[in-house]
């Protein structure tokens, strides 16, 4: 391989470096509203479930936003580090609502709402705060 | 002056905390977590991979009804890595029943889970049950022993002064010190128990004060550890006493002798309860014994005329309370902040020493080192002192 050709490469490879690390810091920088989606698409899956009848479904969901992605996702462990005891407190009493709800087979439209509106803003703080997505605050 | 002035403070401030909430109505951990494990055991019991919506719903009711909350906050705040292997082992349980998993397979995610429980009342219990016999049982020699002290050298001073026959007025000092202490003991109990809010917050002032008490106390030994420092100390109180021809003032001095020890006493004792929930059967056992041990002690000073060195007394008593008083710091910060008065901002990759009541948060060790950082220059001082006193 002569020397132009590896100098090239050399160049080719830097550059794409260079392209993708803006891309990158993005990804990272909306990491947590990212994840606050995922968890408001579970909680919209049971409100759903719920005014289609579907009443097992509905609890299902109600729980799994809860374990498997406010929880499975670091999105608790991040509140309780960034934003305190008090606030993680908070919206698990509002994911709580949401499953005695579905239990009890009632509306979810208010509790669910209330969710998407905490989920949503504590994102952006979490965000804001660049919060690890271990769900540790960075250099900490 | 000085013992007057801490016998004061510590009545003051019981007095002031009447109104607060209990001691007694205490989150007993070790009963918590035997509730959350019986409700699981039963939940696992009844699974059926067909039904299993019940089970489900049962294990998230009991994470967010019995787990979540005062008990998740009291594990969090004593070691932040086993409450997140619990909720993830919470996690674990539900979703296996959310996919349908086999009894055996759901089974085997609860039992795990249940041996993280276990792990509970150990890890928050300042350092488990032979920790705290071994503190109550240090708590009430070295508090009686003193108390004891002082009273035998006043008797003996007085004899010595040819004034036996006032001997019974200590005896009287003592008896109500006694009384009065036990009295304090009753309506702490009593008058506590009839508030239930915000008890985490008062446990955790009560911890402090103990620490601050106790900080207190450790300097004050060390400073007496001399025993002619000490013998001269008794001796001031007597000559006073006789020379004003004011006995009461004698009674007075063995009441306030006995009174702070036991004021101290039951402070002290509240808060090694209040640090070591469901570990009550170890704290009387430890209590116990140490009334043993002051009898046999007392026989032998007295009827074998034994004499303890009290240089190495004081000393050793002096850094036990010293220990003490920073696991009482660590200890009431945790229940601050499970009292919510307190923010908690974790300190990741450091360990736990529950022996030390040392938890990873800025808050606790910022509390524990007021008390440790000064030691280093103090002790440096005294080696200054001590040189220019005794030039090699």
């Amino acid at each position: 391989m002569s020397a132009v050709s590896r100098s090239l490469r050399g160049l080719l490879l830097v550059a794409g470096l260079v392209a993708a690390e803006p891309s990158l810091s993005q990804a990272a920088d909306g990491h947590w509203a990212g994840v606050a989606e995922q968890v408001i698409a579970e909680v919209d899956r049971a409100e759903a479930a719920m005014k289609a009848g579907n009443f097992d479904a509905a609890e299902e969901a109600a729980i799994a936003s809860y374990f498997d992605f406010f929880e499975g996702l670091n999105m608790e462990i991040a509140e309780r580090q960034a934003l305190g005891a008090r606030r993680v407190s908070d919206v698990e009493a509002l994911f709580h609502d949401l499953q005695s709800q579905a239990a009890k087979r009632a509306d979810l439209h208010g509790v669910a709402a209330s969710l998407r509106k905490a989920l949503r803003a504590d994102a952006k703080q979490l965000d804001a705060d660049k919060v690890g997505p271990d769900g540790h605050l960075k250099g900490k | 002056m000085r013992r007057l002035f801490l016998a004061l403070a510590v009545i003051v401030t019981f007095g002031l905390s009447w109104s607060a909430p209990s001691l007694a109505a205490q989150l007993d951990v070790a009963a918590a977590i035997a509730a959350v494990q019986a409700k699981g055991d039963s939940l696992v019991a009844e699974y059926d991979p067909a039904q299993k919506m019940p089970t489900m719903r049962g294990f998230s009711s009991l994470y967010f009804e019995q787990f979540d909350g005062d008990l998740e906050n009291t594990i969090g705040a004593a070691d932040s890595a086993l409450k997140s292997q619990l909720e993830a082992g919470f996690a674990q349980v539900i979703g296996q029943i959310r996919k349908g998993g086999t009894s055996a397979e759901v089974q085997a995610s609860w039992q795990s889970l249940r041996d993280g429980l276990d792990k509970v009342p150990e890890r928050i219990g300042g350092g488990g049950a032979l920790a705290t016999f071994i503190q109550s049982f240090l708590i009430l020699v070295r508090e009686g022993f003193e108390a004891m002290l002082v009273v035998t050298a006043l008797l003996a001073y007085l004899r010595r002064s040819g004034a036996a026959e006032k001997t019974v007025v200590v005896y009287q000092g003592v008896g109500l010190a006694v009384l009065a202490s036990l009295g304090m003991a009753w309506g702490m109990s009593t008058l506590f128990s009839m508030s239930g809010a915000g008890r985490e917050a008062m446990e955790g002032g009560t911890m402090l004060l103990a620490s601050a008490v106790l900080f207190y106390c450790s300097y004050w030994l060390f400073a007496k550890r001399e025993a002619a420092r000490w013998q001269s100390y008794v001796q001031g109180q007597v000559d006073q006493a006789l020379s004003g021809g004011r006995l009461y003032a004698l009674g007075f001095a063995a009441f306030l002798a006995v009174f702070r020890e036991g004021a101290e006493t039951v402070l002290f004792y509240q808060a090694l309860a209040a640090g070591a929930p469901g570990q009550m059967p170890a704290l009387l056992g430890g209590l116990a014994l140490a009334v043993v041990a002051l009898a046999a002690l007392y026989v032998a000073m007295r009827v074998l005329s034994i004499r303890l060195p009290l240089r190495l007394f004081f000393s050793v008593t002096a850094a036990l309370l010293y220990y003490m008083a920073i696991s009482f710091a660590g200890n009431g910060v945790v229940e601050m902040q499970n009292g919510h008065v307190l923010s908690v901002t974790p300190l990741a990759g450091w360990p736990s020493l529950s022996w030390l009541g040392f938890y990873p948060t800025v808050e606790g060790v910022l509390a524990q080192a007021i008390l440790v950082v000064p030691l280093v220059p103090w002790l440096v001082w005294r080696g200054l002192v001590a040189r220019k006193v005794n030039p090699a």
